[in-house]
């Protein structure tokens, strides 16, 4: 690993935080430098994503 | 100041999910404003410079202006306001397959335990992974992180001659 990069085990322990806007701007741009070359982070991080828009459009739901 | 943007399909931000208003009728696009000061990657617009080009690869490369305040953080910078001033036609997915077949003889080269996979990620269509690649096989082959730079460096100048940037 170079200096400075974020390997994929990083990203997965920073990935809440850099949904939530928690780090710092450093490690919000490592974070992007990882998402552009690994697909698989990538993918990780996108249903992230989905999961906190789905459970976002829940609230205000209740049961019948 | 001139900086560069990639950008996905439809001048969509990678990130962020924003619509950029494009050129149209000879014109650049409408400038877009951060209100405020702007800081990496909370408010802003972000852009590379030209050493930066192959940390950022996307479907699509934008010649953009910034104004106002500008900000250097790591492999960004970022803006107060920005605008769309063209799209740079010639990266396309020939050209991105170019320079990724490129990078992955060049990772060969550097450290051969590297090639089979860069010329998988050819195949795949990654360029930017297989730039990866061969910017970690240059810094094998060197022994140190300054042969990661150096080829990042060269991917750069690559990048710059093949689109006449």
């Amino acid at each position: 690993v170079i200096p400075g990069e974020l390997t994929c085990r990083d990203l997965v322990e920073l990935s809440t935080d850099y949904l939530e806007a928690e780090l710092a701007p450093d490690d919000r741009t490592r974070v992007e430098e990882h998402l552009v070359i690994c697909a698989e982070c990538a993918r990780y991080v996108g249903q992230m994503v989905r999961t906190v828009e789905l459970i976002g459009g829940l609230r205000g739901w209740s049961p019948a | 100041v001139i900086a560069y943007k990639f950008l996905r399909a439809g001048a969509v931000g990678p990130f962020s999910g924003f619509a950029w208003p494009v050129p149209a009728d000879g014109r650049q696009g409408a400038w877009v404003d951060a209100a405020g000061r702007p800081r990496a990657c909370e408010r802003g617009v972000h852009a590379c410079a030209r050493a930066d080009l192959p940390v950022w690869l996307d479907e699509e490369l934008w010649v953009v202006e910034l104004g106002g305040s500008i900000v250097n953080a790591r492999t960004k910078l970022v803006a107060e306001r920005g605008r769309l001033v063209r799209r740079v036609a010639a990266w396309n997915p020939a050209l991105a397959a170019a320079f990724a077949a490129v990078c992955a003889e060049r990772a060969r080269g550097f450290a051969p335990e590297y090639g089979d996979d860069a010329e998988r990620l050819v195949v795949e269509g990654a360029p930017a992974t297989t730039a990866y690649v061969a910017a970690h096989a240059a810094a094998r082959a060197f022994g140190s992180p300054a042969g990661a730079v150096a080829e990042r460096a060269w991917q750069a100048d690559w990048l710059a001659t093949a689109l006449a940037l």
